[in-house]
């Protein structure tokens, strides 16, 4: 019997400071961000999608957690998507965060360099970026739904916005 | 600079705790004073720990969290934050105010004002204690703190931005944080020093690295 007004459990994949992480359809991967970006890549037609939580522009040479820099997410996300089943020239790219959080702190000329850098890195390895949201003074929860390729980003207190 | 030059080691993190504990017995004694009460702020935490697993030092990545961030600057830079969740923040208003506050989704300027002035006197008295007990150095030794700024946020995004500095060095973050007691009450609330990368490596010369 349908339960009506009962919402459908969605289980997200949580990816953490640094990580990154592929998944097939239907799954869903979540990640929350402050000054980081989240860099959604998809491939609909394979159905794959990877999300890295990005955190500062540049390795210098660490290759210890790709996810965490511009630099090597990009290309460690895509070889990750491939063994999955993904083609690189079906993906697309989507991006969120970058948010100055604190007057006080450096984080907010560090968002910005982040989502700059991500750009620079997705042009040079010829993804097309769909779509943005990064800047503010707000942290945001970004979900990626590996089905058909959405991002919905969430500001408390706002209407989330599909990206 | 390579990654982990600043692990502190065993005896390192043993001297801190001695260090912050002294701050956190004299933010007590004023805190007390502040609120008309016993209370008292106990470090329970003196660590370094995965970046990934920073969020799980203020709860769940997901619940929001409100805080008041003090930026550092002098002998020790970084941040210094006061952070509690939704009721716990409510209820410290409340005793500050001495009235019932209603539960929404946002704070009123008076509500902001309470928690703002409490981290001022728990902050400025936490950090001129450190300021006495760190070994000495030449020249200027002051630890100087930026007016409290007020933030609502998801724990995972205001603890990401905080941490950023250190980040920057290493994927292991320094994280010392203090709970609140309060008479028989469970306070929900962490004071947090989060220093910036040339404090890690004042504090690991000051300590004998």
């Amino acid at each position: 019997m349908a339960i009506t007004g009962a919402k459908a459990r969605i289980d997200y994949e949580s990816v953490k400071i640094g990580e990154l992480a592929v998944v097939r359809a239907p799954r869903v991967l979540r990640t929350i961000l402050g000054s980081c970006i989240g860099l959604a890549l998809y491939d609909g037609i394979n159905k794959v999608a990877g999300l890295a939580h990005i955190v500062l522009p540049k390795s210098n040479g660490d290759h210890s957690l790709p996810g965490k820099f511009a630099d090597t997410a990009v290309d460690a996300l895509m070889a990750a998507m491939v063994s999955l089943g993904a083609k690189p020239r079906l993906v697309r790219a989507k991006i969120a965060g970058g948010a100055s959080m604190f007057k006080t702190s450096a984080s907010g000329r560090i968002g910005t360099l982040n989502a700059e850098a991500v750009r620079e890195h997705l042009k040079q390895a010829n993804v097309p970026l769909l779509a943005e949201e990064v800047g503010g003074e707000r942290g945001r929860r970004m979900s990626l739904f590996a089905d058909d390729g959405r991002v919905l980003v969430e500001i408390h207190g706002t209407e989330s916005q599909a990206l | 600079m390579k990654i982990g030059d600043y692990r502190l080691d065993e005896a390192q993190l043993r001297l801190l705790r001695i260090i912050f504990t002294k701050g956190a017995e004299d933010a007590s004694r004023s805190m007390s004073k502040w609120l008309r009460g016993g209370v008292r702020l106990v470090v329970d935490e003196v660590n370094q720990v995965p970046l990934s697993d920073i969020v799980t030092l203020l709860g769940e990545e997901h619940e929001m969290l409100v805080a008041c961030v003090m930026g550092l600057s002098g002998r020790l830079g970084g941040s210094l934050v006061l952070a509690f969740d939704d009721v716990s923040g409510r209820r410290l208003a409340e005793v500050l105010l001495q009235r019932p506050i209603e539960f929404s989704d946002t704070w009123e300027e008076l509500e902001i004002s309470a928690v703002k002035e409490t981290t001022n006197i728990v902050g400025c008295s936490y950090l001129n204690s450190l300021t006495a007990h760190l070994p000495p150095q030449e020249g200027e030794g002051k630890i100087v703190p930026s007016p409290p700024e007020f933030v609502q946020d998801y724990t995972t995004s205001l603890l990401q931005s905080l941490f950023l500095e250190q980040a920057m060095l290493s994927d292991q973050i320094l994280a010392i944080r203090t709970q609140f007691r309060r008479d028989q009450e469970e306070l929900d609330c962490h004071l947090m020093f989060i220093p910036d990368l040339p404090s890690l490596a004042e504090l690991g010369t000051s300590l004998g690295k």
